[in-house]
């Protein structure tokens, strides 16, 4: 199917979509620069408008169908399949991608390496077909058997180019997606993926300081992105602070491997893991009873992440990347621009609702 | 001309926005030392209300949804992801009031189902 963009500020855009794919799939595979943000129905950043032709609806009960004016032709680029060729509007501009960064293709692969990190919290492996190149921060659209809808993991490994995909899930209650890991955990199924996406990417030449800040399975990006900084020595020339949120000592995760990068870098690195539903009484265990022998830059302390941003290292050199459940977000947006003076452009995050 | 009273001067803090209603007319009061500014209460980007999602510092309102940002008075797009400016309301104040010239409606163009002239897009 041939899909063309109407333009206010210069000529038409066409692509091709295979049948069958999504309308956003199809853009952004063809090097469009197209809005979006979850890639999975729920935030509605990538509405459209249809001029001519035909699109099947896909998703009907997506969160983010809520704010369309469907009897105007709008719809979600991210849901939608073509079913003739189609002439489309976007209400942003739309460029074509002129870097060479990796494009976002359709992958398939086997799922595999269930591993309970917490009573919560299930990482997962995932074996593509063939290598690809992604950044530090990106994430995967991922389509699960027999499950409607998609689903996106931010990666937790980084590698220049690799077969091998990290990710990590945080169980959802009564969530589809939540309940196929956590209840089948089905090992070696077979997996179609689309990605990478997402623009909270780290780009080490920069050289920018970095404040990275976590909650729950928003780490994830935040591990690929000090995965590749230990790759390059980033840290020899350049600071990072994380601050990484979970409740309370027994939902922490990822600990060994924080505490090695700590112990590599006890100056240029600091951690914070922010507790916030830690117990704080005379009968509760103190919580350097229950971990010992962190390093000096490695620190567990009660509260919110945003409620630890003013004792984080920050110039205006810093880049801050964020990412976790949206109210997480938003103070720590609140708190870096208020109480830390940064700019809109040193901050970078995917809001996942 | 329609002046209307919409606050006193005071119940706007210095360097902060705070939601009115106008004869239904919803007003968004920024105020930032003695300058006072007055806008539709969304953002022109995804409509999201800005008495929520707006944050006020150093003169700039950011809205946390997508980060657009704007001069507090002036409403001017700072540099950053913000691609258009907010809609201002005339506004003076008078006898320790502010004052909004409310001719009109300010209302941005989302492409709705009475609008054919499709500018959103």
């Amino acid at each position: 199917m041939k899909i063309t963009i109407g333009r206010k500020d210069g000529e038409p855009l066409s692509f091709d979509a295979h049948p069958g794919e999504k309308v956003l799939h199809a853009a952004l595979r063809n090097k469009l620069v197209v809005p979006y943000e979850c890639a999975t129905g729920t935030c509605g950043s990538c509405r459209a408008k249809l001029v001519n032709g035909d699109l099947s609806p896909g998703w009907v009960d997506a969160p983010g169908r809520k704010a369309l004016k469907v009897a105007r032709g709008e719809f979600l680029m991210c849901q939608c399949v073509a079913q003739t060729d189609c002439d489309i509007r976007i209400p942003a501009k739309v460029t074509v991608q002129e870097s060479t960064l990796p494009l976002p293709q359709h992958l398939t692969g086997r799922i595999g390496g269930f591993s309970k990190l917490t009573p919560d919290v299930i990482s997962f492996e995932v074996t593509l077909d063939h290598e690809v190149g992604f950044q530090a921060g990106q994430f995967m659209v991922l389509q699960l058997p027999d499950i409607e809808g998609t689903r996106a993991y931010s990666m937790v490994n980084f590698a220049t180019r690799t077969n091998y995909l990290d990710f990590v899930i945080k169980q959802f209650k009564g969530g589809k997606g939540s309940s196929w890991f956590f209840d089948q955990s089905p090992q070696d199924c077979e997996v179609s993926l689309f990605g990478p996406l997402g623009h909270a990417v780290f780009e080490p030449h920069l050289e920018h300081d970095l404040l990275l800040l976590a909650g729950g399975s928003g780490i994830a990006g935040m591990m690929a992105i000090l995965q590749h900084a230990d790759q390059i020595g980033y840290l020899q020339t350049n600071n990072i602070d994380l601050i990484f949120g979970v409740r309370s000592v027994p939902d922490i995760f990822y600990l060994p491997v924080l505490r090695a990068h700590a112990s590599k870098y006890p100056e240029s690195l600091r951690i914070s893991l922010a507790l916030s539903d830690e117990p704080d009484s005379a009968d509760a265990p103190a919580i350097s009873d229950q971990l010992s022998d962190l390093p000096a830059n490695l620190k567990i302390t009660r509260g919110f992440v945003h409620e630890h941003i003013d004792d984080a290292r920050a110039n205006a050199n810093t880049m801050a990347f964020i990412a976790g459940p949206p109210p997480m977000v938003d103070a720590s947006i609140r708190e870096i621009i208020v109480g830390k003076g940064f700019s809109t452009e040193q901050i970078r995050y995917d809001k996942f609702a | 001309m329609s002046w209307k009273v919409v606050c006193a001067n005071a119940d706007v803090e210095d360097n902060a926005i705070k939601l009115f209603d106008v004869e239904g007319v919803s007003i968004l009061v920024a105020r930032v030392g003695e300058q006072y500014a007055a806008y539709p209460p969304v953002c022109p980007h995804m409509e999201e209300p800005l008495e929520g999602s707006g944050i006020c510092a150093k003169g700039k309102l950011t809205c946390t949804k997508h980060l657009w940002q704007w001069d507090m008075i002036t409403g001017k797009a700072e540099p950053g992801p913000a691609e258009s400016p907010l809609l201002m309301y005339e506004v003076r104040t008078e006898d320790g009031q502010v004052m909004v010239n409310l001719e009109k409606e300010l209302e941005y163009d989302f492409d709705d189902d009475d609008d054919d002239d499709d500018d959103d897009y």
